[in-house]
């Protein structure tokens, strides 16, 4: 089991490496969204200050979409989405090694961007590191609901807006949490409370979202 | 007669017939008895005047929309389980209307909100969690339209479903918290307690009407996806005259 | 062996086939054929524990093959109509790749080796997108090489895009697996009797 997971991993990772405008496009689409709200709303630091986090999270949070669609369709496309039916192991396990090389190529380096922006917004130091650390709880929980969207999506025309419409909603307390313990912590509120749920979700998707993905590939695939 | 027949479509689909002609009736009474209480014996509100009438429609709307999405997630995980043609159609009827409440309660809080808080939209929890669920309801049916192969929709839909059923109560208590983290000033629309008696019967018994309503256009619903999708077996042609 | 008992299946309202009866046993093979859209691929694919059937059961060893899936993999052999080959990868890298997944790990010269004996010595190191289809096929065969220990091959289309050299040795190692104990299904569209041993299915 573990050297197909391997395997998997080391493949996604490799083709990520050979196509690496995939990860640019992604990076550059979040930094061109954040940067349009400051010319929509206005130069004031005080305002940028508080909508700051909000943006920077519904930009990830974008992002996180934009890529997701790939997870699983050109696998479906080019049969080796069989392949990991037909190892006989887990297929839950594996889809966590592609959603974990999914993020690392478009998660990962979203995180690293994101107090660049959070520069431009005015945002203090203490919130630029709590922005990091959620966004580090979070965005694995974007990727991995996410994929259950794509994998119910597969081989469907529209599936990317469609993927959309059917995942946004379930963005919605990762978001709130997300953003809302930057914002908490610029109002000198306790966060505590976000940070575990943000764990919280992190731990119930891990568990819970391979299998609903492992059942939707399956479907896609008959 | 076995109960267990009217699990297959060619036996529910003459029963389906006879019962949502009953639960019309039914739903028919109960509005103009419900509407009459609504209107002409429920008291005025102190506080609210005459606008607050619209709990009447408002209130049961937003149960149904909520009991609907339950309902629909549990038939979805039967016929996913369970492989059993007829509760996923079930599911695939009650989306719809599901909807249409969820709609209903979105559109009469607004309507109600206006002379209330003097806007059309506040963000309160209770309109915000049924917002989201009314994208639930959207992201249900555009999956299940998407899919060609009925039986691939009938199961893409059904794991949507109960994703939505384990995220449902998460996201209320998230947009809640948010709520009562941003808005210092709480606006919601817990009722006094000291609520008339009229009031109270004539909320439950427009709630009981719109069950009816509800299962009688599911059941008329059901009625068509079966004539859809089983329109090559025999027996929907040999029953057409009968029924 | 390999059983096939009432088996049925549908897409929508197209009914592919019904109440489907035949069995494969060692040292044997079968050959599908029927018209395009006759549900050669999918019997393949319910075959290969792919697929669910709406009636009946695919019995490998007596046991269903859907009940002990993790178990029934191990023994096939399945070769579909996508070659799940990356086309930003080489053809070693694929292979490479894809293996351990199917449970086999090869060494890179193994891998070498199997590639050039297919003929492809000087492709083999470039990205699969440069293949034409028949070099592409010969990579996706190469796959049972490696895996030529393992009972039951379902091979759906192995020989399209072949040339006549490629095609008769694959027939060869096809040979060789029935001779040595092995079962095969397979469907072709050649209209010659490749295996004269196969008996025939024939789906409408």
């Amino acid at each position: 089991m573990f050297s197909a997971f391997l395997s998997v991993l080391r493949k996604e990772l490799l083709l990520a490496f050979r196509q690496k405008t995939d990860v640019v496009t992604v990076l550059f689409f979040f930094l061109i969204v954040s940067s349009l709200f400051p010319l929509a709303v206005g130069p004031e630091l005080s305002t940028l200050k508080i909508i700051g986090p909000g943006v920077i999270w519904v930009g990830a949070l974008l992002c996180s979409l934009l890529a997701l669609h790939r997870v699983f369709e050109s696998d479906f496309s080019d049969g080796s989405l069989e392949h990991l039916v037909l190892s006989g192991e887990p297929l839950s396990i594996l889809v966590i090694a592609k959603i974990a090389a999914h993020w690392l190529v478009t998660g990962l380096p979203v995180v690293i961007v994101a107090p660049l922006i959070g520069l431009q917004f005015g945002l203090p130091s203490t919130s630029l590191i709590l922005l990091v650390g959620t966004l580090l709880l979070g965005t694995p929980v974007l990727s991995l609901i996410g994929s259950i969207g794509a994998a119910l999506t597969l081989g469907v025309r529209g599936g990317a807006a469609l993927t959309s419409i059917l995942i946004l909603p379930f963005y919605v307390p990762v978001l709130i949490f997300g953003a809302g313990a930057v914002v908490a912590d610029l109002q000198g509120l306790s966060i505590d409370g976000h940070i575990s749920v943000l764990l919280a979700s992190l731990c119930i998707s891990v568990a819970l979202a391979p299998l609903a993905i492992a059942s939707a590939i399956k479907i896609a695939l008959e | 007669m076995n109960f267990w027949q009217y699990s297959s479509p060619q036996y529910f689909y003459p029963l389906a017939k006879k019962m949502a002609i009953i639960f019309f009736v039914l739903a028919c009474i109960l509005t103009v008895w419900g509407l009459y209480i609504g209107f002409f014996v429920a008291p005025t509100d102190f506080q609210q005047g005459e606008s607050y009438r619209i709990i009447f429609i408002h209130v049961p709307a937003a149960w149904m929309s909520m009991i609907i999405y339950l309902v629909m997630s549990f038939w979805a995980a039967i016929g996913l389980i369970m492989n059993t043609r007829l509760s996923s159609m079930l599911a695939q009827a009650l989306a719809p209307t599901g909807a249409l409440m969820t709609f209903i309660a979105l559109w009469t809080g607004a309507f109600w909100g206006r002379p209330t808080w003097g806007a059309w939209w506040v963000w309160d929890a209770r309109l915000t969690s049924e917002l989201i669920l009314l994208f639930l309801y959207i992201g249900y049916m555009a999956l299940r339209a998407s899919i060609e192969d009925p039986r691939r929709a009938d199961r893409a839909s059904a794991i949507l479903a109960l994703v939505g059923v384990v995220n449902v109560p998460i996201i209320y208590f998230s947009v809640k918290w948010w709520n009562t983290l941003h808005q210092g000033a709480s606006v919601s629309f817990t009722k006094s307690p000291s609520m008339a008696t009229s009031m109270l019967t004539g909320m439950l018994v427009m709630a009981l009407a719109f069950w009816m309503y509800s299962i009688a256009v599911s059941l008329v619903r059901v009625r068509r996806i079966i004539r859809d999708r089983e329109a090559n077996a025999g027996w929907l042609n040999e029953s057409r005259g009968a029924s | 062996m390999l059983e096939v008992k009432n088996l049925g299946f549908s897409r929508g309202r197209n009914v592919l086939f019904e109440a489907l009866n035949f069995s494969v046993v060692s040292n044997s093979a079968m050959r599908v054929t029927g018209s395009n859209g006759s549900g050669k691929t999918t019997l393949l694919r319910l075959l290969a524990g792919l697929s669910r059937p709406d009636q009946g059961m695919v019995y490998w060893g007596g046991e269903s093959v859907i009940k002990n899936y993790s178990d029934f993999v191990k023994s096939i052999n399945f070769i579909g109509h996508d070659d799940g080959l990356k086309k930003q990868l080489t053809a070693a890298e694929n292979l490479k790749l894809m293996l351990p997944l199917l449970g086999v790990s090869p060494s890179n010269q193994e891998v070498d080796s199997a590639l050039d004996a297919a003929g492809l010595e000087y492709v083999k190191n470039r990205p699969v997108m440069h293949m034409s289809a028949g070099q592409k096929r010969r990579v996706t065969l190469t796959r049972l090489d490696f895996m030529s220990h393992r009972a039951l091959w379902i091979l759906d289309e192995p020989f399209t895009s072949l040339d006549v050299a490629a095609i008769s040795s694959l027939v060869e190692k096809l040979k060789n697996h029935i001779e040595s104990g092995g079962l095969l299904v397979f469907t072709t569209h050649q209209s010659f009797d490749v295996i004269p041993q196969a008996t025939s299915l024939v789906l409408d």
